[in-house]
Parts: C-alpha cells; sequence; structure tokens
C-alpha cells in the first residue's frame, strides 16, 4: 500500500470509528518547518519581521443528529482540519493586534487560516501553512503601520501591553475521543423524540445530539508546543406549546458530557423527557403573575443557570480595541466592556461566599467537573485561580491579552476567554429547611402574602428557549440579562405551593448577586456550553470561522441555592399570538 | 481488502435514511401525508373569517456529497441529506389576496425575501411529517390573514396600482409522480479522481489555488395543492468543478474555472478529457500572469457561446422575468417593447425547460414541473428580432394572466418568474471564420486598433431596480485582443460592461458554434440551476472596464519545498 492509500483509508476509517490518529508527526513536522522557515526568512523588505507567530490545527471529527416526534429530521458526519495562524509584527509592547479598523470590520473573512487537507500530505500542508502565513503577516503589517498612524494623533488612554509574555512549556495530553455513531445517536435521538407522541399538550418538540472530538497540535514561535484532546457530547430536548391564554411556553432539558457513553443511559433521558413535557403540559395552565417584588429562591438548575448566564460572563477580561477610525472610536465607546474589570478589588458578592475557577479539578462530591484541561488555546497552562475571596473580586479571568489590572493570562482562552469549573464556596450555609424558613421570613417582614421560589430557568445551553436548538447549541448564551423562569412556584407561610409560569427578569444583573442575603448547603453541580468573551476585534476577526473546535467550550458551575432578598419579576410584555385554529392531528385523531 | 469494507460501512450510514423511504412505490406515504393534512387544514379552516382559497404544500429533499481536493490532496468529504417545506396558503380570492404588494412600503421585496427553513422528518414517516405540516399551517394562515387585512388598508390609501392584474392565476391541476431517483456516486473513486484533477496545479508554485471538486445532489421535490396536484419529482445533477488561481507580480488576481455538469455521474467526461482540460488551465494561468493590462476600451467583439449566453442571461433574461412588471421599484426596461423589434431579425431566444441537452451537453435548466404546480413549456420569448413574452410564474402581469411554468425558487423562498434553459438561435448563422472576418472589417471601419474576443466567462451580474444604474457586468476569465492582420493576444483585467437596451442594439451577427453555459442563478427566491447556449455573437460596441483588484502582492517567500526533510534542524 503506497502513502497515497494509506491516506485515503485513514480519512475514511476516522469517519467511521474515530479512533484512528492523524500522523502526528508528519502534522508537527509540517508546521514546525514553515513556523522556522517563516520566523528566519519571512520579511518584506524595510519593514518589519514577525516578532511572533503561532499555528493551531484543529482536527475536528462531529457527529449532529435532530429527530422530530419519533422521526430523524437529519443527521450528519464531519471532519474537518483547519489552521488558525497567528502573526504578530512590533513586539510585546506594541503590535498589530487590539485595533479595530472600519476594513477589518467590513473584510469578508477574519483571521488568516483556512482548511487543510484531511490527507496526511506534507507538501500541501505546507503550502496551506505557507499561504496563510503569508497573508497574515501582509494584514499584521498593514495593521501595524495604520495603528502607528492613529497613534501619532492619540495616545492611548491605558499603559497596556498588547501581548503577555507567557512561559515556554511543551505538553501532550490525552483523552479518549467522544465516541459514538451516527447510527446509534440517530436511534437515541429519534426515540427520545418519540415520547412526544404521548403528549398532546406540546405543539412542537425536537431532539437533538451533537458529538464531536477536536484534536489540536499547536506549535509558536517562543518554542511552546501542544497536543490535546476535547471531547464534547451534547443532547438537547426542546419541547414549546401555548398556555392557555396563547403566551408561548418553551422549555428545554439539556445534558453534556465528554463522551457519548457518558450521556445519562436511555431510561434516565427518557425520564427527563417524559418530565418536559409533562412540566410543559402542567405549565399550560399555571396561574400568571403580574407583577412581583420580594425575595426569590433559585435551586437546582436555575441557581446554576442564572450564576452562568449573569454572573460568569462578569468574570472575563476583554481589551477595548484602540479604533482606528472616529465612527468606530463612538460606536467602541458606547460598547465597551462594563464588566467587573474597573471593579478589581471591590465587593461584588456577600462576604460569606468566595469563588474560584479550578480547571485542574476533575470531581466535586462524586459529580464529575467538565470544564478541565491542562492547557488553553493559546499555550499556557491551566491552573487554579482565585476570582472572589470573602465577597471581594481578586482577579479575572484572561487570556494573552493584556487589561487594566489583569496583566498576564490565566490560561482561560478557549476560542475567548472563558471559565473552566466556577466553584462556589460559602462559610456559612443553611439547611433546605431553615433556607425557606429564612425565604418565609423576608416575606413575613415585608407583610407580602408568598414568596417565589425558581426550579428552572430557559437554558443558555438550548439558547434560552431559541426555535432553533441545533444553532443555539453553537450560538450560545448570551449577557443580555438572564433567561426567563421556566418553572417557579410561589410559596405561601403554610408551606404551600403554587406554580407559576411565564416569569420574566426585571433589573436584575450581575451587581444584584451582591444582595444575596443566604445559600444552602448542596452543590448543584452543573455543566453546559459556555459562549466564550472575545472582546470585539478578536470577535470581528473570528467571523466565518466555522471550524476548528466548532462546538463551545465546556463549563461546569458548582452553587449553593442562592436566596435573593429582592427581585422583581413580572409577565411578558409581548404581544399574544391565538392558540392553534385546529387541533394537531395525531391528537386528534387519536382522540377521535 | 479491509479498506473496502470501511467504505462500505461509511455508505451504509450515510444511506441510513435512504434506504427507508427510497421506494415510496404505488403508496407514496409523503404525498399521502401532504395530501390528508392538506385536505383537512381545507375543511378546518373554511368556516373561518377569511378561509385559505388555495394551500399548496411543497416539501423538498436535498440529498447531497461533495467531494474536494486541493492540489493532490483531499480536503474534505460531506454527504447530508434533509427535507424542507414550503406552504403556500393564500386567502381572500385570486383577484386580490394576502401576498398583493403593499405599495409605499417594501412590499414585494417583503414577500420575497422570506426566508424559512421549515425542516422535514427524512424517514416518511406521516404522522411526523403531519405534524410539521399542522404547526407550519396554522403559522401560515395566522400571517396571511393578518396581512390581508393590511392589503385591504393599502388599497384603500396609496394611488391606483399601475398594473390592475389579479394576484394569482388559475392553473389546471397536474398529476406527474416520477420515481425516486437515487443518488449514485462512488465516492471512493471520485476522493481519488479529485485528487488526480488538481494535482497538476501543485507543479507550479506559481498558482495559489488549484481545487477540484465534485458535487453530486439529487432535489426530490413532492408538491399538493388545493386545486388537486399531486407531483413527485426527482432531479439529479452531478458536477465537476476545477478551479485554479494565480496572481500576477501586480497583484491582480487571476482566476479559471472549468465546469462540467450532467445528469448522471458516469456522463461527467472521463479523465482523459478533464486532465486535458486543467493542462490548458495551466497553460492559461501561467499565460495569464504575464499577460497585458487591457485598458478602458470601447469598440468591436466576438463573445463565445459562453459568454454570449451569459450576456443574454444578464441583459435579457432578468429583465423580462414577469413579475419584475408589477413591481413599482423596477426598471421595467421591456415593458413598453412587446411587439418590438430589439434585435436583429436573424435572432431567436428561447426559454425551454423541457429540453435535455443542446450541443452534446446536458442543461442544468431542465425540469417537468415548476415550484407551483405549474407544467414546464417552451416560451418564445423574442422571434424574429421581436419580444413576444415575459417568464410568467402564477402571479399575473398586465397582458399575461397565466403562468408559463416559469415559477420557481430554491426551497425556503417564495417562487418568482425565473430563467430556466436560455436558448440563442441564428437563423443565418455565419462559419466561425467569417464572424471573426466581420469582426476586423468592424475593426477597420471603426478605426480601433483591435478588436475583442471573449473566450471564457465566470459569470455575471445585473440591477434592475429604478434607483441604481440600469446596468450589467459579465466577468470575463480569458481575453484576447484581435488584431487587424488576425492574430490573437491573450490579455487581463477586464470586465465586460454596459447598459441594456444600448448593448442589445449593436448586436450584428452569430456563427453556428454553440456552447453552453451551466449554472446557479441568484437572485430574490434563492439559487436555481439555470443553463444558457448560444453561439458566439459579434457586437458591434462593447464596454470594458478595468476589474477590481487586489492590492496585496505575491506571496514574499517561495512555495515551500516539497519534499520533508528527512532531519530537521536543531531537533
Amino acid at each position: 500500500m503506497g502513502p497515497r492509500a494509506l491516506a485515503l483509508a485513514l480519512a475514511v476509517v476516522i469517519l467511521c470509528s474515530g479512533a484512528v490518529r492523524a500522523d502526528e508527526d508528519l502534522l508537527m513536522a509540517a508546521l514546525g518547518d514553515e513556523l522556522e522557515r517563516s520566523i528566519a526568512e519571512l520579511r518584506v523588505e524595510g519593514l518589519e519581521a514577525p516578532y511572533f507567530i503561532s499555528y493551531r490545527l484543529d482536527d475536528t471529527e462531529l457527529l449532529s443528529v435532530a429527530a422530530s416526534f419519533g422521526s430523524l429530521l437529519s443527521g450528519r458526519e464531519t471532519r474537518s482540519r483547519r489552521l488558525t495562524v497567528e502573526v504578530r509584527v512590533g513586539d510585546y509592547e506594541l503590535d498589530n493586534t487590539n485595533f479595530l479598523t472600519l476594513e477589518s470590520v467590513r473584510a469578508r473573512s477574519g483571521r488568516p487560516g483556512g482548511v487543510l487537507p484531511l490527507d496526511d500530505d506534507y507538501r500541501e500542508l505546507r503550502r496551506q501553512i505557507w499561504l496563510a502565513t503569508d497573508a497574515a503577516y501582509k494584514s499584521a503589517l498593514e495593521q501595524l503601520a495604520q495603528k502607528k498612524a492613529v497613534l501619532q494623533n492619540k495616545s492611548l488612554a491605558e499603559d497596556l501591553k498588547d501581548f503577555a509574555a507567557a512561559e515556554t512549556v511543551e505538553i501532550r495530553t490525552d483523552r479518549a475521543p467522544a465516541g459514538g455513531s451516527l447510527e446509534r445517536v440517530g436511534e437515541l435521538a429519534t426515540a427520545l423524540s418519540a415520547i412526544f407522541r404521548r403528549q398532546p399538550a406540546v405543539f412542537e418538540s425536537r431532539v437533538s445530539i451533537a458529538a464531536g472530538t477536536t484534536r489540536t497540535w499547536f506549535l509558536n514561535s517562543e518554542g511552546t508546543r501542544y497536543a490535546k484532546t476535547t471531547p464534547s457530547a451534547r443532547l438537547i430536548a426542546q419541547a414549546s406549546t401555548q398556555a392557555v391564554d396563547g403566551i408561548p411556553l418553551g422549555d428545554a432539558y439539556v445534558t453534556v458530557a465528554d463522551a457519548v457513553d457518558e450521556l445519562p443511559d436511555e431510561e434516565s433521558l427518557a425520564a427527563e423527557v417524559e418530565a418536559l413535557g409533562a412540566r410543559l403540559a402542567e405549565l399550560r395552565d399555571a396561574e400568571l403573575l403580574d407583577r412581583y417584588n420580594g425575595p426569590v429562591l433559585f435551586d437546582g438548575q436555575a441557581a446554576a443557570e442564572l450564576f452562568a448566564q449573569l454572573f460568569a460572563p462578569k468574570l472575563l477580561s476583554r481589551r477595548t480595541p484602540l479604533a482606528g477610525d472616529e465612527r468606530l472610536s463612538s460606536v467602541l465607546s458606547q460598547s465597551a466592556p462594563s464588566d467587573f474589570q474597573d471593579r478589581l478589588g471591590a465587593r461584588v458578592l456577600p462576604r460569606f461566599l468566595s469563588l474560584i475557577d479550578d480547571p485542574l479539578g476533575s470531581e466535586r462530591g462524586g459529580e464529575r467537573l467538565l470544564g478541565g484541561y491542562q492547557v488553553d488555546d493559546q499555550g499556557v497552562p491551566a491552573g487554579k485561580v482565585s476570582l472572589v475571596e470573602r465577597g471581594y473580586l481578586k482577579r479575572m479571568l484572561a487570556g494573552r491579552t493584556p487589561v487594566a489590572g489583569v496583566e498576564s493570562s490565566t490560561g482561560h482562552w478557549r476560542g475567548g476567554v472563558a471559565p473552566s469549573n466556577l466553584i462556589v464556596g460559602s462559610s456559612t450555609t443553611l439547611t433546605d429547611a431553615e433556607l425557606m424558613a429564612e425565604l418565609l421570613l423576608l416575606v413575613e417582614d415585608r407583610g407580602a402574602e408568598f414568596g417565589i421560589v425558581v426550579r428552572r430557568l430557559g437554558s443558555s445551553g438550548a439558547g434560552g428557549g431559541r426555535r432553533d436548538p441545533v444553532a443555539a447549541l453553537f450560538g450560545g448564551g448570551g449577557e443580555s440579562g438572564a433567561a426567563p423562569a421556566v418553572v417557579a412556584y410561589k410559596v405561601y407561610p403554610d408551606g404551600r405551593e403554587v406554580l407559576l409560569r411565564n416569569l420574566e427578569f426585571s433589573g436584575f444583573g450581575a451587581a444584584t448577586f451582591k444582595e444575596i442575603i443566604a445559600v444552602g448547603d448542596r452543590d448543584i453541580v452543573y455543566s453546559l456550553p459556555f459562549q466564550p468573551a472575545k472582546g470585539l476585534a478578536a470577535a470581528f476577526a473570528d467571523r466565518g470561522s466555522r471550524g476548528g473546535s466548532a462546538a463551545l467550550p465546556l463549563v461546569t458551575v458548582v452553587v449553593p441555592p442562592l436566596l435573593f432578598e429582592e427581585v422583581t419579576l413580572k409577565k411578558p410584555t409581548e404581544e399574544i399570538p391565538n392558540l392553534p385554529v385546529f387541533p394537531h392531528p395525531y391528537f386528534e385523531s387519536e382522540d377521535g | 481488502m479491509r479498506r473496502r469494507d470501511r467504505i462500505g460501512a461509511w455508505l451504509l450510514s450515510l444511506g441510513l435514511a435512504a434506504a427507508l423511504g427510497a421506494d415510496e412505490g404505488p403508496a407514496a406515504p409523503v404525498l399521502d401525508a401532504m395530501r390528508a393534512e392538506l385536505t383537512r387544514s381545507m375543511e378546518k379552516l373554511a368556516g373561518e373569517p377569511d378561509p385559505p382559497y388555495f394551500l399548496s404544500y411543497e416539501i423538498t429533499e436535498r440529498q447531497t456529497a461533495v467531494v474536494r481536493a486541493s492540489f493532490g490532496a483531499l480536503e474534505s468529504t460531506s454527504e447530508r441529506r434533509t427535507r424542507q417545506l414550503d406552504v403556500d396558503l393564500r386567502v381572500g380570492d385570486y383577484e386580490l389576496d394576502n401576498t398583493r404588494q403593499l405599495r409605499g412600503q417594501f412590499g414585494r421585496s417583503e414577500r420575497s425575501r422570506r426566508f424559512d427553513y421549515v425542516a422535514i422528518p427524512v424517514d416518511d414517516d406521516p404522522d411526523a411529517i403531519r405534524a410539521v405540516l399542522w404547526n407550519q399551517t396554522d403559522a401560515e394562515f395566522k400571517q396571511a390573514r393578518e396581512r390581508l387585512t393590511r392589503v385591504r388598508t393599502n388599497i384603500q390609501v396609496a394611488v391606483e396600482q399601475e398594473d390592475p392584474s389579479a394576484d394569482f392565476a388559475r392553473e389546471p391541476p397536474i398529476e406527474l409522480i416520477e420515481e425516486r431517483v437515487p443518488l449514485a456516486a462512488d465516492l471512493d473513486a471520485w476522493q481519488e479522481r479529485v485528487r488526480r484533477y488538481s494535482a497538476p496545479f501543485a507543479a507550479h508554485g506559481e498558482i495559489l489555488r488549484g481545487r477540484a471538486t465534485f458535487f453530486a445532489s439529487v432535489g426530490t421535490r413532492w408538491y399538493v395543492n388545493s386545486d388537486g396536484s399531486r407531483v413527485r419529482v426527482s432531479e439529479p445533477g452531478y458536477r465537476l468543478i476545477v478551479s485554479a488561481q494565480t496572481k500576477a507580480d501586480d497583484g491582480m488576481e487571476l482566476p479559471l474555472y472549468r465546469s462540467f455538469y450532467a445528469r448522471s455521474a458516469a456522463a461527467l467526461p472521463d479523465d482523459e478529457t478533464v486532465l486535458g482540460e486543467v493542462r490548458e488551465m495551466v497553460a492559461n494561468l501561467l499565460a495569464l500572469r504575464s499577460a497585458p493590462v487591457v485598458d478602458p476600451f470601447t469598440g468591436p467583439a466576438i463573445l463565445s457561446g459562453r459568454a454570449s449566453g451569459v450576456f443574454f442571461h444578464e441583459v435579457f433574461g432578468h429583465r423580462i422575468e414577469g413579475h419584475r412588471l408589477k413591481d413599482e421599484a423596477d426598471s421595467q426596461t421591456f415593458k413598453k417593447l412587446l411587439g418590438e423589434e430589439v434585435l436583429p431579425p436573424d435572432f431567436s431566444v428561447y426559454f425551454d425547460p423541457t429540453i435535455k441537452t443542446r450541443a452534446g451537453v446536458e442543461l442544468a435548466g431542465h425540469y417537468r414541473v415548476d415550484n407551483e404546480g405549474a407544467q414546464a413549456r417552451r416560451v418564445p420569448v423574442l422571434e424574429e428580432g421581436v419580444f413576444k413574452s415575459f417568464l410568467m410564474s402564477r402571479d399575473p402581469i398586465e397582458g399575461f394572466p397565466k403562468s408559463n411554468g416559469h415559477g420557481r425558487r430554491e426551497a425556503g423562498y417564495t417562487p418568482v418568474a425565473r430563467q430556466s434553459n436560455l436558448l440563442v438561435e441564428v437563423a443565418r448563422p455565419l462559419p466561425p471564420d467569417e464572424l471573426v472576418g466581420r469582426l476586423l472589417e468592424e475593426v477597420e471601419r471603426q478605426g480601433k486598433p483591435y478588436g475583442l474576443r471573449f473566450r471564457d466567462v465566470q459569470g455575471g451580474f445585473t440591477l434592475t431596480g429604478r434607483t441604481t444604474p440600469n446596468a450589467f457586468n459579465v466577468n470575463p476569465l480569458l481575453v484576447y485582443r484581435v488584431y487587424p492582420d488576425g492574430s490573437e493576444e491573450l490579455v487581463r483585467g477586464v470586465d465586460l460592461i454596459g447598459t441594456p437596451l444600448t448593448a442589445f442594439s449593436k448586436i450584428v451577427a452569430g456563427d453556428d458554434e454553440v456552447t453552453v453555459f451551466n449554472g446557479t442563478c441568484g437572485a430574490e427566491s434563492g439559487g436555481v440551476p439555470v443553463s444558457a447556449s448560444a453561439p458566439s455573437i459579434l457586437i458591434s460596441e462593447i464596454e470594458v472596464q478595468k476589474k477590481a483588484k487586489s492590492q496585496d502582492r505575491p506571496p514574499i517567500l517561495p512555495a515551500p519545498p516539497t519534499d520533508r526533510p528527512s532531519e530537521r534542524e536543531g531537533d
């Protein structure tokens, strides 16, 4: 068998089994040889040579299926290799990055790189790396020249380096691939979606599963190199209906793991999907509140989602780029991150709470933490970071782009700055009974009739109830406030609970977390796909780069039940659609 | 040998769903489910205020396989199969319904730009299909009723409509059940073939892109409507596209494409033919790098059959798509030219979706039923130089109350009148060398230093609105200067531009060498496969302008060495 034939067999086999390796030595040789040549020779006469080059090659296998009402909607198996090239000219103090021009906003494709062949063909790999490096270098030169021109007339508001130094490491880690076959996940999604044939209250439903493994090879001109494997498997069951008065209701069950086999077994999944349908059925004629001000206890999924949606994004540092144009400048100043960046040292949580991010942790009270890794995308080794100590913000998570107060990487660049395993610790906790008593005490205090317990929020992993869960899976959650509460109860002093529906938050943000009154003594361990924070320049550069680690990184949050003294909830204000004019065909024929 | 087994398993997994519903046979579960839900919807909605007077469902399945190689190495292989639903639900009546353009607003654009992706299960399960139909019908009904209210208000407040035509044309019910065609291509073999076809580019460091892509697709459509139509058609299309690009020292990007289309993979050209074309592409790319840049020029030119085809598609085809004549934002170039002579009497132009081949080449614009359940038919749009007809969907315009089978769309869009197979015919063609002779006469008569010859084109575009210049642009790939002594010189860097009526008035003659351009045409109703075929034509005056040019110089370092060093230094 010649080398050609071998390569072909490889490409095909990987689609089948996911078990066969690319010729790693050959890939690293192609990357290394071109890196060496570029650092030694790449230079336009009279202009600066690159001071930093990095290559990242992501070899991704992905399978995704969707099914509805017991029938397959789509099934897809893909494999791709993408190259990401970073070329910096200038020096660590001042280089071509952290700069945004209208041209770069308008440019159709951003970050240099592109598709690499699946064949382990040394010559073609090098050709593509060569061309991508050339393009990246030219655009870096242009950016730096423009940036220097702008800086002749302006000085930077903050004296920050453009690129933080990082230690040189060689790391090789390995993890089992996500596994699974198209047939198997297809059958699973189909079987789970068929459960909705027994749920006449649900108007529309879908079950999708995506599982993939990305193998990454990275090296940079500082001498860092790593190879790592990132597997993930995600299942989303989503259902929607309308309440008896027409207000849309939606809920989703999202579960993530690092392998298809690590997802809950089919029986448990079926029970969750069944429960999802049952919840919606029950919610259809649940009580609707106009408005509520008062104490709210977040428990279970709701506490974890709330923390992930509102608080976690504020912990991610983002650099505001220098604008290459007046018009951009005004846009940038309006959209500048109002994060915790300016509040380092300030109190952001009650004094009894602390928060760490621990990428090296793997387990908590018997439950797995899925956000961990050994080395981040930029080749910075992972390590535990203490973010909030006794209520005070001590540190932000960062990549190698410095921001004020956070001048070196914490090893959290995963396609943008993202947490890994966020763990809330508390010096005082209450048992469930004490927590409920505390809630009722607050109710009594303000002379109110009842308090509220929120048990489920719209899942950020399912787009917070957006229509297309598959798109949402890769689009991630936002920072525009919390998703509506899906399952919430009125709690009366006598312990009676009444189900509520369609509750939206008003004026609730990260700042509210300072007013947490008490927390429970249970750990809620919850994993979800997370949208990393990129900063504007990187976000524009990344447009159109679909591939690489196509899926969002997984993050695990560990939080206790959270009791807030004052939260405002209200019913939706949008127009209410009518109920369906005539009944669902499947359930109509069953009735008749 | 194990390799064979693995590939077998792989194809099986992709064919999984296909096998489940491969033969719908006389049972036709998809059509039956659609029919049943359509009937139920019409019955259930009959009692509502403003019930639908027309309802159609179209389910489009796209089964595709793509195999791509770059410079001899496999880049990607992918396969997918999806189905999506389009619903046309109309309330009101044929005269006035919810689809009427809201004048003084972004009326028609609003309707035709809408894109919906409604996924339908792929495994023929009637209950799952009907669940989606029900949900979508409900949504469409509510929207239609709301829009009808706005339409009724709008006609009260806006000025009288220029074109008083009805909103929808009646069309006799149609019954056409074709066999479902499986996607038939040996992807294993195609992986080898695209590697082979893209490999020759690797021998030249100056060639910066060298790709070969094999696309296989079968589009199956199921269509039912409330007039009683039942249609199932299966439309296969196989393409091989070779694309390559080099860069001149001044930064100009110089692309070349070669594409082949057929209705079966087996009918695509063999290795020898393709590799011959690839060798020619390589030679042309290298020649283009050193070819002189043309300055803006007006003068006589010959357009090859493919170039003339694209020229007619842009200049003429897009301007006779009927629905534009109702759009009060459109320039309506040909509206008042019905019955007028717009070309020399030698020239006739037809749109004919019913024919499958011309000049030995299979035509991409073939279909039997359009996306509105109207039978495909031949439309003589220009006969003996006289403009006769517009292309019509079921959206009537003044003087053309009926569809002529050109209501087309890409799944997810709203159908409008679109082109099919454009055929230019010349009654008394000149032999090719005589056409060149006529070109040289024109060069001499106009006192020009040379004429131009457009041998190949990439495509083109045109603007038909009122607020933009009413212009067209054809992007040539291979252009030659033809000097008075008949010698030809390859040049680069120009686009063919102009305005439609002027360009038309300069057409002089054609030869008998018909060639075919197969492509995908993009417009308001998405991308639809079309062809344009024509003989070479002589135009007494064309205009070329400088092509937009990249400012990036060629790569700084030479192409890397091709062999992996046995041992890297410093390791």
